[in-house]
């Protein structure tokens, strides 16, 4: 199987969340389907752990010349995943479709994930870790995610990494020349050195990408701090157990010439 | 026979043997948390945990028992610091891990006679610590409490902002890997045999020869006769 790929297009979006509802929907039939609940309790409680796409609406300039911009909240299921990287247990996985999957079973609720993740995904509940997982079994069954399944305005769409990029490009080539402001697809080419390229793009217009919350340079500093110093430890503490040992080697033959020289005594 | 001089009183020993087996269980938990290339230490203890406990996954297994093993013998340090910085708070301004002389030039001079000692072999009056074991005194006092505060910054990071518990998170591995690196010199010169009698002292009898001490700690053995205490 071939990488998959979700593109969300913020131009026909109507902003009606039918994906987030879609998400919410089909995780709450997940855990009836897997028998960790009934179905009257699945359907209670807000279960925000289980809402993998989230909207953060926010307002842009002021009245009467402002607009409204909603952006997703959502895994990108990053080519070099942190993440899954960080994981102690190794419990995060990629499919076939490289969705990068936690598998809750093997998670022990570290927050490794969340520390590496440069988007905040991850969320704690109960001791392990959820966030979107791509419905990599609806996909690998031939289904579409579920959050696409449900946009009714060919806003979200999926499919192959070859079909997806093909489709956003030639949408973002169209809206450019339409509206004359540039339009680009975050994320189909590598972001940084920390995420790579991501498999959850977005179709946007270039001077929107920070009000979209589309981080062009995701990492975390702290992060890139620990593992710049965990290089120098490796090679720090290699270093000083072979000084050590040279150390030791030159001082009992320095000790040994000077026994035999009569300057300390054996002792 | 020469007199005996109490190097190191009951309440310092107690503190480092214990320190030992506290330190190395932490970090013995901590390292495969750290880095995947310690994951045979999760795998090892995970094998008859994963047995025990009926489990399917025996590095989750494993990873879980290291966490529990980390909080505790945390716990347990936390516990058996208190006396122990009571004590050394109350002689604060006279710790021998203060340099004998300060400024850089001093400092220089220090490692000069390390070298002298450690490389030369020749004949050195140290205080009761040298310039080195001094420096490492200062490095593990910062890290243990940077790793204390950031360890417990982690335990409760619920009731902190993410953000701040990443912070957390790097600043605990940086501080580790600092202590890490030096624990090494410090246990490849501990079991030196330039550093017998210190052993001894340490592990043992607490005490170390009036002879000795005026020999190899010469500053220290001034010291002590300024105060009146041989
Ligand atoms: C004294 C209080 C301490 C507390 C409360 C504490 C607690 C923690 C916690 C909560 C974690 C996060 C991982 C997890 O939840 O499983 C952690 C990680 C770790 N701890 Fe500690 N710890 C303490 C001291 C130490 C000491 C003294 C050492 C080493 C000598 C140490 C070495 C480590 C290492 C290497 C990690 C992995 C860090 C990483 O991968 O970023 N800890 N500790
Ligand atoms: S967005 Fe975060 S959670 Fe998703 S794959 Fe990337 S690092 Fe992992
Ligand atoms: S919380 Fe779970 S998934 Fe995340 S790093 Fe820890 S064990 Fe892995």
């Amino acid at each position: 199987m071939s990488v998959n790929m979700k593109c969300y297009d913020t131009t026909p979006c109507i902003r009606c969340f039918a994906c987030m509802v879609g998400c919410s929907v089909e995780n709450r039939l997940r855990l009836q389907r897997e028998n960790h609940i009934g179905i009257e309790k699945s359907v209670q409680g807000r279960l925000t752990h289980l809402s993998h796409l989230s909207p953060q609406r926010r307002e842009l300039g002021t009245f009467p010349n402002s607009r409204q911009v909603t952006a997703f909240h959502h895994c990108n299921h990053c080519e070099d995943a942190p993440c899954l990287e960080i994981c102690p247990v190794d419990a995060i996985i990629r499919r076939e479709g490289k969705e990068v999957v936690v598998v809750q079973d093997r998670c022990i609720g570290c927050s490794s994930c969340l520390d590496a993740c440069p988007f905040d995904v991850p969320v704690i509940k109960n001791g392990k870790a959820y966030k979107c997982h791509g419905c990599y079994d609806r996909v690998e069954n031939g289904l579409k995610q579920s959050c696409v399944n449900s946009c009714p305005s060919g806003a979200m769409f999926s499919g192959t990494k070859e079909e997806v990029l093909e489709e956003a490009h030639k949408r973002a080539e169209l809206y450019t020349k339409k509206t004359g402001k540039e339009h680009v697809v975050y994320g189909a080419n590598k972001v940084n050195g920390t995420v790579g390229e991501l498999r959850w793009i977005t179709i946007v217009p270039k001077e929107d990408l920070e009000a979209y919350k589309l981080d062009t340079d995701p990492k975390k500093l702290a992060m890139s701090a620990r593992e710049a110093v965990k290089v120098v430890g490796a090679v720090g503490s290699v270093a000083i157990v072979a000084g050590s040992i040279g150390h030791l080697i030159y001082w009992l033959g320095k000790r040994k010439e000077k026994i035999s020289k009569g300057e300390v005594e054996e002792k | 026979m020469s007199k005996k001089i109490v190097v190191y009183n009951n309440v310092e020993r107690f503190f480092h043997y214990h320190l030992v087996h506290l330190v190395a269980f932490l970090t013995i938990s901590g390292l495969p948390i750290l880095s995947h290339k310690f994951d045979f230490i999760a795998y090892g203890l995970g094998i008859p945990v994963a047995a025990l406990t009926n489990s399917q996954n025996v590095l989750s297994a494993g990873m879980s028992a290291l966490r529990f093993i980390h909080y505790s013998s945390a716990f347990l340090l936390t516990l058996l610091s208190i006396p122990f910085v009571f004590m050394m708070l109350r002689k604060i301004a006279h710790l021998s891990m203060w340099p004998d002389r300060w400024g850089v030039q001093a400092t220089i001079d220090g490692f000069k006679e390390m070298w002298k000692f450690y490389i030369k072999q020749e004949h050195v009056r140290f205080g009761k610590m040298n310039t080195g074991q001094k420096l490492f005194a200062q490095v593990v006092v910062i890290t243990m409490i940077v790793l204390t505060i950031s360890g417990y910054m982690l335990v409760f990071r619920e009731s902190i902002s993410s953000d701040l518990a990443t912070y957390a998170r790097a600043a605990h591995a940086i501080s580790f890997i600092i202590l890490g690196m030096m624990l090494i010199i410090h246990l490849y010169l501990a079991v030196h045999p330039t550093n017998k009698n210190s052993y001894e002292a340490m592990f043992h009898t607490g005490t170390m020869d009036e002879e000795f001490i005026k020999d190899h700690h010469g500053i220290y053995y001034d010291k002590l006769k300024k105060e009146n205490k041989i």
